[in-house]
């Protein structure tokens, strides 16, 4: 039976598995956050529907911290997404020109981010940046007989930029070297003849064969981004006063350190659906449909 | 002598009661039947360790005791201590007991939504049966703090007055004598949150220490005592609300940010490691961030010798920062709570006196250099000539608890991070305020005063 059965819908005995998984680790979650942003849930799980109290609360400002909010993650990204496209181009742009083995030691130390854990790699920039004199920076200063200084007052987003572009570079760079190894040799040999700069090469000839990678990195670190807290949670809390609190980080908070489940939730339930949202604007806008078709020659 | 011989006849005819009871409670004398428990305990850290153990003594003692009468019955008690911090043990015994997993015994910093929740049981009737027994010297302010709507939730275990302590080596490189210092800043508290200041002020500039004056890097006991400094009436005890003070927190605000131009106060509060390693090794002047018994753990972990506890360092209670207002001392413990889940809630009740008997008391005591919660502990052996503890322990007399009301901690979550916010300079004190009073709109039956 379950071989006949097998014989008829391969697909469905194949995707069965990761459907599941899926079903229970993503889809029930989401629908029970959605659930949970109608009532008044709090730390001891007492709770009853609330209906549209918790979205009404953020919708008309009622919670004095939304307009911050928004002004912090619009400003986390507009940093954070140049920085890792760009930054990550330049890198991979630069080791390609450089020797092979220097090449892959640098590649190696701009990789090192994503095989540090999470936990470290944020303590590592907290204990760098931390405003004491037992921080990094600031040890380095006093050797000098310089003052301390309180870098999470002075720069709290650059620091949470910095610690998360980096993070973003490490991926973009291996997409982006791997992408410009696979160029046909022929074009940049032309190039070459034809008397062109690195820079012309790079700007006429490499960037726009790697328009698909450039796009896709992009779209990836965009969504990274808005749905990012891990790291700033590591590293600030949010802090200092909400200067580096972003809307997903926000939402945690509330749920987890404030133990306001209800309005945590109505709160990711808007990061839901901006996700959705800006996905369906990305595929568009990208013309993802188009990258994802049947490979064609084109003329 | 005869006081104990009574005591120990006293709890053999208590156990015996408990034996007469047990069918009533579903087991049969003659088989031997093991009543199986559990409890979850908190530190937070490791310091708190003796809490637990006191349990699993209370065990062995009450079945050493019915082993002695032939009895069938036991206890058996399964003890987990748990070093995490107040709120992810919360978390976890919210979720156990949702999970239907509830230990019969937790420890909890005491939130009233637990009573309201029905988590867990109020134990007066065992407070009244055992009063004269085990419970008559319990310092009375410390029921205040487990009381609620009338009833008492928990039994004290605990107690750690929140205060100042300050360098007095210090003061002594800055020109002062002892006596001098004594006059300046009294162990009984009369004397100015400013003096204070000045003092660390002066140490400051004269590059003797790294820190003037370092608070709490979250909310807790000591930061809600460093409100009352300024006379900030946060909770309303006629109306059992809490309370928005307007002026009295501008004031409070306007300090902070003062004191960090000063240099007395750092823009960002370091962390609970740094200040107390640098208190320690003599690189802060004072800290508003410890109590009583931390000595204790400074001794454990960052090298205190005793000759420096008693020559260079000083304690007393918060003093006020305006007129009008008395020396403080402010206190939060977690007492032992007996769980809706709970099968057997009167052996639960009977461990928990145990556990918190004049020798348990101690125990916790010399191990924490925390006062004891009871009276008679201060003659137990084990501390009667701890001159340390005999000298701290009419501290507790006069504590006040912290408010009991379900959003208490979440209006002083939210007064620290303003506090924070002034103090880095991202807001000013007008805002602080400003966020305090559009969160205080979110709170059911909030009082303001206005300016």
């Amino acid at each position: 039976m379950a071989k006949g059965w097998l014989k008829i819908r391969p697909h469905w005995f194949f995707l069965s598995p990761g459907v599941l998984l899926i079903s229970f680790f993503y889809f029930i979650p989401v629908v029970l956050v959605f659930v949970i942003a109608f009532t008044n849930m709090d730390q001891a799980f007492n709770w009853r529907f609330v209906g549209l109290a918790n979205f009404s609360r953020l919708f008309t400002l009622r919670d004095p911290l939304i307009p911050r909010i928004i002004k912090n993650t619009i400003v986390y990204i507009v940093g954070a997404l140049p920085l890792t496209i760009i930054g990550a181009l330049l890198i991979s742009l630069l080791t390609m020109r450089v020797n092979r083995t220097a090449s892959l030691f640098f590649r190696a130390v701009f990789f090192l981010p994503r095989l540090i854990p999470p936990v470290v790699w944020g303590f590592l920039w907290m204990w760098s940046f931390e405003g004491t004199r037992y921080g990094v920076f600031n040890s380095i200063l006093g050797s000098f007989g310089l003052p301390i200084i309180h870098w999470f007052i002075k720069f709290p987003m650059l620091i949470v930029i910095f610690a998360n572009g980096f993070l973003g570079i490490s991926l973009a760079m291996l997409i982006f070297t791997s992408a410009i190894a696979s160029i046909p040799r022929d074009y940049l040999w032309a190039a070459e003849i034809d008397g062109a700069s690195f820079w012309q090469t790079s700007r006429f000839v490499i960037i726009p064969l790697l328009r698909w990678p450039i796009m896709t990195m992009t779209a990836w670190h965009l969504m990274s981004f808005i749905n990012s807290y891990v790291y700033i949670f590591l590293i600030t809390g949010g802090g200092p006063y909400h200067a580096t609190e972003v809307w997903a980080l926000y939402g945690y908070n509330t749920a987890f350190k404030n133990y306001q489940y209800g309005y945590g939730s109505s709160i990711m339930v808007v990061l839901v659906v901006i996700n959705v949202l800006l996905l369906i604007t990305l595929l568009r806008s990208f013309g993802m449909k188009k990258m994802i078709e049947r490979s064609r020659i084109e003329a | 002598m005869c006081k104990k011989l009574t005591m120990i006849g006293f709890l053999v005819v208590l156990i015996s009661l408990f034996i007469s009871t047990v069918p009533v409670i579903g087991v049969t004398i003659e088989s031997e039947k093991v009543y199986e428990l559990t409890a979850n305990i908190i530190g937070p850290g490791p310091i708190g360790t003796k809490k637990a153990e006191n349990i699993e003594s209370a065990a062995e003692e009450i079945n050493k005791m019915l082993e002695s009468m032939g009895s069938p019955v036991r206890v058996k008690v399964s003890v987990k201590f748990s070093t995490l911090k107040w709120g992810p043990f919360a978390d976890k015994f919210y979720m156990d007991f949702r999970a239907g997993k509830a230990p019969d015994i937790v420890n909890l910093r005491w939130d009233p939504k637990l009573a309201d929740g029905k988590f867990i049981i109020p134990l007066d009737k065992y407070i009244a049966m055992w009063w004269d027994l085990d419970f008559y010297d319990f310092y009375s302010n410390l029921w205040k703090g487990v009381t609620w709507k009338n009833n008492i939730w928990g039994i004290p275990n605990d107690i750690c007055p929140a205060g100042v302590w300050y360098r007095k080596d210090v003061l002594r490189k800055l020109g002062y004598n002892d006596e001098e210092i004594l006059k300046m800043l009294p162990s009984d508290g009369k004397t100015t949150l400013n003096k204070l200041a000045e003092l660390a002020k002066k140490a400051v500039d004269a590059g003797l220490v790294e820190y003037g004056i370092l608070h709490r890097p979250s909310k807790g006991a000591g930061f809600y005592a460093t409100l009352l400094e300024f006379g900030v009436k946060c909770y309303d005890t006629l109306t059992g609300n809490l309370v928005i003070d307007e002026p009295a927190l501008l004031k409070f605000y306007k300090w902070h940010a003062d004191m960090v131009k000063e240099g007395v106060i750092p823009p960002e509060p370091p962390s609970w490691k740094t200040i107390h390693a640098t208190f320690v090794e003599g690189k802060t002047f004072c800290t508003l961030a410890s109590h009583v018994g931390t000595p204790g753990e400074w001794k454990k972990k960052y090298g205190l010798t005793d000759k420096a506890l008693e020559n260079d360092l000083g304690f007393l209670p918060f003093p006020p920062a305006v007129r009008g207002i008395e020396p403080t001392s402010v206190h939060e413990f977690a007492p032992y709570l007996i769980t809706t889940k709970c099968k057997h809630p009167d052996i639960a009740a009977l461990l928990i006196m145990f556990a918190t008997s004049p020798h348990a008391c101690a125990i916790h005591s010399a191990y924490t250099l925390r006062p004891p919660y009871r009276g008679s502990a201060l003659e137990d052996p084990l501390i009667k000539d701890n001159e340390y503890i005999q000298k701290t322990a009419p501290s507790v007399r006069t504590v006040q608890p912290v408010p009991v009301h379900p959003n208490f901690w979440d209006y002083m979550t939210r007064a620290f991070n303003a506090l924070k916010g002034v103090e880095a300079g991202i807001i000013t004190p007008t805002q602080a305020v400003d966020d305090l009073k559009s969160f205080g709109t979110t709170i059911p039956h909030m009082e303001f005063i206005k300016k």
